[in-house]
């Protein structure tokens, strides 16, 4: 039997490969939370170095970390400078839904936006 | 093929991987398309080895081409290289050994680009220590696919123009 080039069936696999892609898309959503504050987090290969609060515009960077800036505008915060040769980091662009991950991976820094989740937070019942 | 000819010929192939490797990287990042994210022009004669000469030959190649690209441009995108090219050979040699003919080119092109995509996304994790990036997987698999097929269809131009010509 000769392999064929495509197959009816490819659409059906493809097709669950797509809606695979979309439950994980909704689930999430689901768990980076939201209707809470929304945060950055910095952090030091894997181990978190900041907390930044998205409401005020700033550039800054980590002490002893200059080669690489940051900056928070309009509710959103990315990777502006970096001395690493690919720059992928910086062409990340801004951050802004909770959950959204960039990363510098030659200096070993990512930026994670977070939310606090009220509806976990908050008591699920008072009790008098 | 004789041992001359099979030595030379994936020779040229090397450097055709190595060039590929280099004008992909040379290009803007594609429009609508997350930073980091290409077509793998590369891995199309990946693939044409792995069908036309055999599965040691393709890893050699793959192997080599890693190596490349860790004296160009460093240790990590060699490790990103590396784990995503091994991952997305080793399924396709077993879905050519599982499924035989019954996966078709395209199919197979889209898997290796999938195992492509979750390679790097495992070196990713395990450099950030941020298991975070699991929120790029659905991005990972739609892109999966589209490169894939598009990988596909070039592999298939190839092999209608120069099918066991040069074999």
């Amino acid at each position: 039997m000769e392999r064929h080039w495509f197959k009816k069936n490819d659409l059906f696999i493809i097709g669950g490969i797509l809606l695979a892609a979309a439950v994980l898309y909704i689930c999430r959503s689901y768990l980076a939370g939201s209707g809470g504050e929304v945060f950055g987090e910095i952090y030091v290969k894997g181990r978190f170095a900041m907390r930044v609060s998205l409401a005020e515009d700033a550039e800054f960077s980590l002490p002893g970390r200059e080669n690489v800036g940051f900056t928070v505008k309009n509710g959103a915060i990315a990777f502006t400078r970096s001395d690493c040769p690919d720059q992928t980091c910086v062409r990340s662009g801004f951050l802004h839904q909770p959950g959204q991950v960039a990363a510098c991976l030659p200096n070993g820094l990512s930026i994670k936006i977070a939310a606090s989740r009220p509806d976990l937070d908050a008591p699920d019942a008072v009790t008098r | 093929m004789g041992k001359v000819k099979r030595i030379a010929f994936l020779g040229l192939m090397q450097a055709l991987i190595l060039i590929l490797a280099v004008l992909e990287h040379m290009l803007p990042p594609l429009p609508f398309m997350p930073p980091g994210v290409r077509i793998g022009l590369a891995n199309v004669v990946v693939m044409y080895v792995l069908f036309f000469v055999g599965g040691k030959e393709a890893f050699a190649l793959n192997i080599v081409k890693s190596g490349f690209v860790f004296l160009t441009r460093g240790a990590v995108a060699a490790a990103l290289s590396f784990s995503g090219g091994v991952l997305s050979l080793c399924v396709l040699l077993l879905l050519v050994k599982l499924a035989k003919a019954r996966a078709s080119y395209i199919m197979l092109s889209v898997a290796s680009a999938i195992a492509h995509n979750i390679g790097q996304m495992l070196v990713f994790m395990v450099i950030t220590r941020t298991p975070a990036i699991v929120y790029y997987l659905p991005f990972l698999l739609i892109f999966g696919v589209i490169l894939g097929i598009i990988t596909g269809v070039i592999l298939k131009i190839l092999f209608n123009k120069i099918r066991g010509g040069y074999l």
